[in-house]
């Protein structure tokens, strides 16, 4: 049980410290912690199980926009919206996965698949009134527990630090289940696999349903933290590139590197956006590009594993 | 009298017009050990993979303890007891030895109280157990075969084939490859082997089939096989008579 305990251990520090942080620095943390969360979800499919997505998009958007729209045309809970948009991006994430593995298409193809995907999802819902087309959808305020908003910022620190630690809890217990070493057999070689008794294409499934449920959560939580959803800003291909930079510059083999990765970029872009003021816009989309370069060219494993390298020497 | 643990009919694969296949047919009892020889090109991994599930037959029916296996994929097979190796070693490299034993044990999807002891056993009996903590990309080629053959074990195959594990391999690891391989029939794993190593393949084997040009063209003992004309002729070719 040690990477569980270590885990409370860390949310609790995180959870101590939020109250005392500025205002900006929680929404720092907020944004963090949701980028966060679907860094991890996408490294469980794309670094766990090895399968590259370029569509993570898909399952963030349909998070927020199923509860969201359940919210203002039903007046459903976004608490229930939160718990049918983790069954929608499973249920998406399997059958993504069940259309496109089945047919032995990996690599390339997959993520050119779950590329198209999103975007064909990006643009049916900017054509949809019921979901504010190509305007979005605005969420009147109304905080209150029941409506998962908050009078203040903590309240969303402590929202999104959930989903973090959910996406945390599921990624320890996969890797110490025999899931963890279906995933880790995929990923490094599927005909060993196979011929061990792993069903490949059924790995790959179950990996895209847990990872597509996850990403999924963080929809209706940014949805009620912004207020205000749009195609590009849920759907874009944007946040599937986000969560792809953000586990390649953390560290693609590792559990938690994504998370590093998002620890280290987010904070960069806002700090570059507020420095900038509203110049030179997409700037940070540059910062990236060399950001990751860096990392490719310096670290191949990235940050986590030039993390561990420097522990592993200094305690030799 | 009980049926064969492996009952290979008829089985044909054709690739466009090549016949790689062609109508072979041969038993395997439990305990036994069958060596698959034959030049290049004579179809023995085409045959092999057909019966690991990697390859589906374009004619003919493959049995398994009684059971039709035509066609099954390969994780089913290994489930109902076939293990196999690959001729190119194909580790999971970025992991430890000991991890890459463990996937074999929870592979099947069976019940396992402590895998990785299971693991470590396996390795103990492929005489690997020092290596355990290892990285895979890291073991030397003899290493890695072994780490392949346990492996294979380690989803505790009733019949275990092996495709050239001593393929590149010194004298002296051949011995030792074959001392673990005579372990693992007196456990009462069947083997199915192709090899071409013939100091190995003669000694350990109980019946060799031998194939040619996608044919089945001998079987039996060892020493009736060598000495067999069309199997000294499908090797060495015709000979020339009045020659000079």
């Amino acid at each position: 049980m040690k990477p569980m305990l270590a885990l409370g251990l860390v949310v609790a520090v995180l959870a101590a410290v939020a109250p005392f942080l500025s205002i900006y620095g929680q929404h720092i943390f907020v944004l963090v912690a949701l980028y966060g969360s679907v860094a991890l979800a996408w490294n469980i499919l794309g670094g766990m199980a090895g399968q590259m997505s370029l569509g993570h998009a898909l399952f963030v958007g349909a998070g927020a926009y199923l509860s969201t729209a359940l919210y203002l045309n039903l007046g459903i809970s976004p608490w229930i919206g939160l718990v049918l948009a983790a069954c929608l991006g499973g249920a998406l994430g399997a059958l993504m996965g069940y259309t496109v593995f089945r047919r032995k298409l990996s690599g390339v193809y997959f993520a050119l698949v779950t590329l198209a995907l999103a975007e064909m999802a990006l643009h049916i819902v900017s054509n949809v009134s019921v979901l504010g087309a190509a305007n979005g959808l605005a969420i009147p305020a109304r905080p209150s527990l029941a409506n998962l908003q908050f009078t203040s910022k903590l309240g969303y620190c402590y929202a999104a630090l959930a989903v973090l630690t959910v996406a945390a809890i599921v990624i320890i217990a996969i890797h110490r289940s025999r899931l963890g070493y279906v995933f880790l057999a995929i990923r490094e070689n599927e005909r060993s696999a196979a011929a061990l008794g792993i069903d490949v294409v059924q790995g790959k499934v179950i990996a895209a349903a847990i990872s597509g449920a996850l990403a999924a959560l963080v929809g209706p939580i940014y949805a009620n933290y912004v207020l205000f959803i749009d195609p590009e800003s849920v759907l874009g291909v944007t946040v599937s590139i986000d969560a792809l930079v953000f586990s390649f510059v953390g560290g693609l083999g590792s559990l938690f590197g994504p998370l590093l990765g998002t620890v280290v970029l987010v904070p960069l872009t806002e700090l570059l956006r507020g420095m900038l003021a509203g110049r030179l816009a997409g700037i940070h989309l540059i910062v990236y590009g060399v950001i990751l370069v860096l990392v490719m060219r310096l670290a191949p494993r990235g940050l986590w594993g030039l993390l561990s390298d420097a522990i592993a020497r200094r305690r030799a | 009298m009980s049926a064969p643990l492996l009952q290979v009919r008829n089985v044909s694969r054709w690739f466009g017009g090549l016949r790689a296949v062609d109508e072979v047919s041969f038993n395997l009892e439990s305990h036994e050990i069958v060596g698959l020889i034959g030049p290049n090109g004579a179809g023995k991994t085409t045959l092999f993979e057909t019966i690991s599930g990697f390859i589906r037959p374009t004619k003919g029916a493959v049995t398994f303890d009684g059971r039709d296996i035509t066609g099954h994929p390969p994780h089913r097979l290994a489930r109902l007891g076939i293990g196999r190796t690959f001729q190119i070693v194909q580790p999971f490299r970025d992991v430890s030895v000991l991890e890459n034993v463990v996937a074999g044990v929870l592979g099947p999807n069976r019940e396992t109280s402590d895998p990785r002891a299971e693991a470590m056993a396996v390795l103990t009996r492929v005489r690997l157990d020092h290596r355990a903590g290892v990285l895979a990309r890291n073991l030397s080629l003899p290493e890695k075969k072994r780490l392949e053959i346990a492996r294979a074990l380690a989803t505790r195959p009733r019949l275990l084939l092996l495709d050239e594990v001593m393929a590149g391999l010194t004298p002296a690891e051949i011995d030792e490859i074959m001392v673990i391989l005579a372990d693992i029939r007196r456990e009462g794993i069947a083997l199915l082997i192709v090899e071409h190593v013939m100091r190995a393949i003669m000694s350990l084997s109980d019946r060799l089939v031998v194939m040619a040009n996608g044919r089945k063209i001998a079987e039996g003992l060892p020493a009736t096989v060598a000495a067999d004309p069309a199997v000294i002729e499908a090797y060495l070719g015709r000979r020339h008579h009045g020659a000079a």
